[in-house]
């Protein structure tokens, strides 16, 4: 798999093509927001945004920010095209900014349950905390899980 | 008895100081910014989802990252003072009442960093509850800490 970064002309195509799929990335959801707010959502965040290829084909988009109290940590999220090629779009995001940019600490939510926390689950995410009631889906409050992912030699994380 | 108010642009020289970003109770001076460039606060209304109210001498309170369907936002109480335990639990429980009965919100959560004032009494007082701890959340003396989330629902109490 590689990454190609999304240029900022490009931002919104991308983003029409997660949201035509009712995903959200990094917290920004089009079920709240039309596409020009997310994009200015997006870029208020700092946020960097990735199309993951397989050959020539786009399977997902990976984004990422990295935390302004320890630039070692980056909180990242994916919106998969392809399902099942989702663990491996985040495991390839995490390690090139581990490579490219020293990063080693890792950080997403996603609702307790979704398919979302199984993926970063199979990506070597662990669970560090669950934030009650924080997402509104389906008429009813749902818990988010927050989800850690460490890279350091030691953490026990398989390469 | 503390009284929030709308903030204004008088109130701008409030903002200045060296606050920990995401604190849910936060001193002004925090020598633990010197490990880290941290912009000054922008200004209300130059920034998205940002509410901020103000409390005369006594410190801000800033919602931020507001999600009107979600109902929740990240809190910071930023104390003017040097911290008092009184002093914090008024702020924050003017902040909460705020936040439930005003803004409708749901849910309000933040974060407290190692190695500052010790804040858990005042929280587990007004109602929150530890929800985890994110590892390697921020530098504090060069050394990477994690810190804890909180979180207070609407119906806790």
């Amino acid at each position: 798999m590689a990454l190609r970064p999304v240029a900022t002309g490009e931002l919104r195509d991308v983003l029409r093509r997660i949201t035509d799929r009712g995903d959200e990335i990094l917290g920004v959801d089009p079920r709240r927001r039309n596409l020009a707010a997310m994009t200015k959502r997006l870029a208020d965040m700092g946020a960097r945004l990735f199309e993951v290829l397989l050959g020539d084909v786009p399977v997902a988009v990976v984004a990422h920010t990295h935390n302004p109290l320890n630039r070692d940590q980056a909180t990242v999220g994916v919106a998969a095209f392809e399902p099942e090629h989702a663990a491996s779009a985040v495991w390839t995001h995490v390690t090139q900014l581990a490579e490219r940019f020293g990063t080693g600490s890792f950080v997403s939510t996603a609702a307790v349950g979704s398919a979302a926390v199984a993926v970063y689950r199979a990506a070597g995410f662990r669970e560090v905390g669950r934030m009650r009631m924080h997402l509104y889906r389906e008429h009813a409050y749902h818990d988010a899980s927050v989800l850690h992912l460490s890279l350091r030699p030691g953490s026990g994380v398989p390469g | 008895m503390v009284t929030l108010s709308g903030y204004r642009p008088a109130h701008a020289a409030l903002l200045k100081g060296r606050w920990l970003p995401g604190e849910l109770i936060a001193v002004r001076e925090d020598r633990r910014v010197a490990d880290f460039s941290v912009a000054e606060l922008p200004e209300p209304g130059l920034c998205d989802e940002t509410r901020v109210l103000v409390a005369a001498g006594a410190g801000v309170v800033r919602y931020l990252e507001i999600d009107w369907v979600d109902r929740r936002a990240r809190l910071e109480v930023l104390l003017l003072t040097d911290y008092d335990e009184v002093g914090a639990r008024a702020l924050l429980e003017r902040a909460l009442e705020t936040a439930f009965s005003v803004f409708a919100l749901n849910r309000v959560y933040g974060y407290v960093t190692p190695g500052g004032p010790d804040v858990e009494p005042v929280l587990r007082a007004a109602g929150f509850e530890r929800e985890g701890v994110v590892p390697e959340a921020a530098r504090v003396g060069g050394a990477p800490v994690g810190r804890t989330l909180w979180g207070r629902l609407r119906e806790s109490r």
